[in-house]
């Protein structure tokens, strides 16, 4: 559909000048490969921290489940703790490294996803982790925030939703943008088509 | 019942602040350079994305309505928020509010507070009320974390620390790493300061009783608080800590999600020149029962503290502020003095205003005389066309009429312009001026001069009045003659 492949380009475009990543996957093995490259990558980004390597992720349909457990980096050990509203899960994300979640919607003209705070989606995946991977469905790109902002269910509306264009950033120490500082310094988009 | 509202206030007195301010060079290179960057930043943005100056026409037009509908908005707001689980109050006065979040912490054993950066509450000088109380309070966006920890006021409304140096930050944060118990960070590189605020933030958050925001919209139909950050603090405020209380000016109020829909972008792509900032947080309720985030208990406090007696005013408008801070990053004199001199804390163009408005001129009511050029560039730049110079001349004419002036420089405009208004008089000055001037003249400039003229003189001469003028010359030569210029 071209309309939706505008879409896909200028969310890429928005998504990358704000400082995201983002990858492209057409089809079930796609994503898997790039999911498994992102993680890898990110592992590699973090070699020199040590193990153990933890990440949490959405175990809801927002998330394809990709048979996650089996995704590991060159022999890393990763370990995948699916999100579940359990007392120790806010440990557990605080000590992961990685935070896997789908979005409710993507805008394009932004460079924006939207998370909607649920039992089975929590936001803590988005918020804790140095390093957030967002599942994005072609189908859920929308252009504008506004867009965006009317599709959200309105009775009872979400707790919390929160609406994610970039990394974690400051530039509060001489003008000078660094990333990272409280949320994710890297976040990476896979947008896919299954 | 007009209520007058109470702002915090810098003893010293202008030119001492001005003084302090233009001493301060770290201050006014990173001030100079994050104003410039910032105001193009906002050109840049318009220009790449048309749709923004649609939704900021669009969105004008609704804040507009939603002011003069504020009574009947407040109340739906508070209708909402109530039926979705949370709590409000309504604060007509900075102390009023003060005392609310206090008995709530009191009431449910707070003992740390993390903490959003928010005008309101730095107006309401609510962390020194909490602290007084015995509550810990953090205050986790960095700029104000550094500013926090150096004891000091923020000096822009969206870099608060712009007028410390990383050797300073460093500094501040080896003896925050000794209180702490943390290893401290190993150079004064940004980035390396940056992860070790992290690390030590990390733990306040995930052991705090009570976070508190600011917010920067409130939606009346669906109850919302909605919270605008670049670091992701508020993300972590909102969803870790058991209690949450949003402290949020009244004038802060949407009538709906479509003019939320409309008015989203305008803080960031005015502020920072971004189509949105990195962190838009929508807050419309309490955690479900079996949850693990977000608030258990949501307290929401309304501030007045001088706005509402606004309302059917000629300032009316100013209740429309968005606190982009665009207005400072274009004024020039802000761009020179910063913040912290304008003395309270609402800074440049728009601080100007509200400082005066706010108190009813009971506070710094200099400010429209000192701080302002009148070269009209923040009307410019205010994407809620909020008329700051109108008001600016404005105030100085109501302060004059209210006797909110010194007597001193009362009395001595009062005496000029007596004096200027016919040419008899204006002569008289001038042979006052000869005779006077020996005093001040050095090098063959007039160095100096009497009373308020001192001042002026600070950084500039002038040429002496000449021992004889053009006029006095005219009228000695060719007066009387019966040309045309008389000279009589």
């Amino acid at each position: 559909m071209v309309e939706n492949d505008a879409l896909v380009q200028q969310f890429v475009i928005r998504w990358e000048a704000m400082g995201g990543r983002s990858y492209l996957a057409n089809g079930r093995e796609q994503l898997r490969r790039a999911c498994q490259h992102a993680v890898g990558d990110v592992i590699w980004k973090q070699s020199s921290k040590g193990a153990p390597y933890t990440v949490v992720y959405w175990n809801n349909p927002d998330v394809p489940d990709l048979d996650w457990s089996a995704i590991d980096s060159e022999g890393v050990k990763v370990t995948w703790v699916p999100w579940a509203n359990t007392g120790e899960i806010r440990q557990i994300t605080a000590g992961s490294f990685l935070g896997v979640t789908g979005c409710a919607w993507a805008a394009s003209s932004t460079g924006s996803v939207a998370l909607y705070s649920a039992p089975e989606t929590g936001l803590l995946p988005s918020v804790l982790t140095p390093y957030h991977l967002i599942l994005v469905p072609r189908e859920n790109l929308v252009e504008t925030v506004g867009e965006g902002l009317e599709r959200i269910p309105r009775n009872p509306l979400p707790p919390l939703v929160k609406i994610i264009t970039g990394p974690s950033m400051t530039a509060d120490i001489e003008g000078i943008l660094v990333t990272g500082v409280h949320g994710p310094g890297q976040v990476i988009a896979v947008i896919y088509e299954v | 019942m007009r209520i007058i509202g109470t702002l915090p206030q810098d003893p010293r007195p202008w030119s001492e602040r001005r003084d302090g301010a233009l001493a301060d060079t770290t201050m006014r290179t990173t001030i100079g350079l994050v104003t410039r960057r910032l105001h193009l930043a906002r050109q840049h943005v318009y220009r790449d994305f048309p749709m923004g100056e649609t939704d900021r026409l669009r969105s004008v037009k609704d804040k507009r309505e939603a002011i003069k509908n504020l009574d009947t908005l407040l109340a739906e707001f508070r209708r909402s928020v109530e039926d979705h689980g949370g709590h409000t109050y309504l604060a007509s006065r900075a102390g009023d509010a003060v005392d609310i979040v206090r008995t709530i912490a009191k009431t449910a054993g707070v003992r740390r507070v993390v903490k959003t950066k928010s005008m309101a509450t730095e107006e309401i000088e609510l962390n020194q009320g909490l602290i007084a109380s015995g509550i810990e309070v953090v205050e986790t966006d960095l700029g104000e974390y550094i500013i926090q920890r150096a004891g000091e006021k923020p000096s822009h409304i969206l870099a608060p620390a712009a007028h410390k140096n990383r050797a300073a930050v460093q500094q501040l944060f080896q003896w925050d790493a000794r209180n702490a118990r943390m290893e401290p960070p190993e150079s004064d590189d940004p980035a390396i300061l940056t992860r070790y605020a992290r690390e030590r933030l990390r733990q306040e958050f995930l052991q705090a009783d009570m976070g508190i925001t600011g917010g920067n919209f409130l939606v009346a139909e669906t109850g919302s608080v909605v919270i605008i950050t670049n670091e992701g603090n508020a993300d972590m405020v909102t969803s870790l800590p058991p209690i949450l209380v949003s402290v949020v000016g009244v004038e802060k109020i949407l009538t709906d999600w479509q003019s939320l829909m409309h008015i989203i972008q305008q803080p960031a792509m005015n502020g920072v020149g971004q189509r949105l900032s990195s962190y838009t947080t929508i807050v419309s309720g309490i955690r479900a029962k079996d949850g693990v985030e977000g608030p258990q208990a949501w307290h929401v406090v309304l501030v007045d503290n001088g706005r509402t007696a606004l309302q059917n005013s000629r300032y009316e408008d100013v209740l429309s502020c968005i606190r982009c801070g665009a207005c400072l990053n274009a004024c020039p004199v802000f761009r020179e003095i910063g913040g912290h001199a304008y003395g309270s804390v609402y800074s440049g163009p728009i601080g100007i205003v509200e400082t005066s408005l706010l108190t009813d001129l009971r506070v710094l009511p200099e400010l429209s005389s000192v701080a302002c050029t009148m070269c009209h560039a923040c009307a410019d730049a205010c994407p809620m066309d909020i008329d700051l110079p109108g008001h600016i001349v404005s105030l100085r004419k109501e302060k004059v009429e209210r006797h909110r002036t010194a007597k001193g420089a009362d009395l001595t405009y009062r005496w000029w312009a007596r004096q200027w208004a016919t040419a008899k008089g204006y002569r008289r000055t001038i042979r006052m001026a000869r005779f006077g001037q020996r005093v001040y003249r050095k090098h063959g400039l007039l160095q100096s001069g009497p009373g308020l003229a001192s001042g002026w003189f600070q950084t500039r001469t002038m040429p002496p009045v000449a021992g004889q003028t053009f006029g006095e010359w005219w009228s000695k030569t060719r007066g009387g003659e019966g040309n045309e210029h008389g000279g009589k």
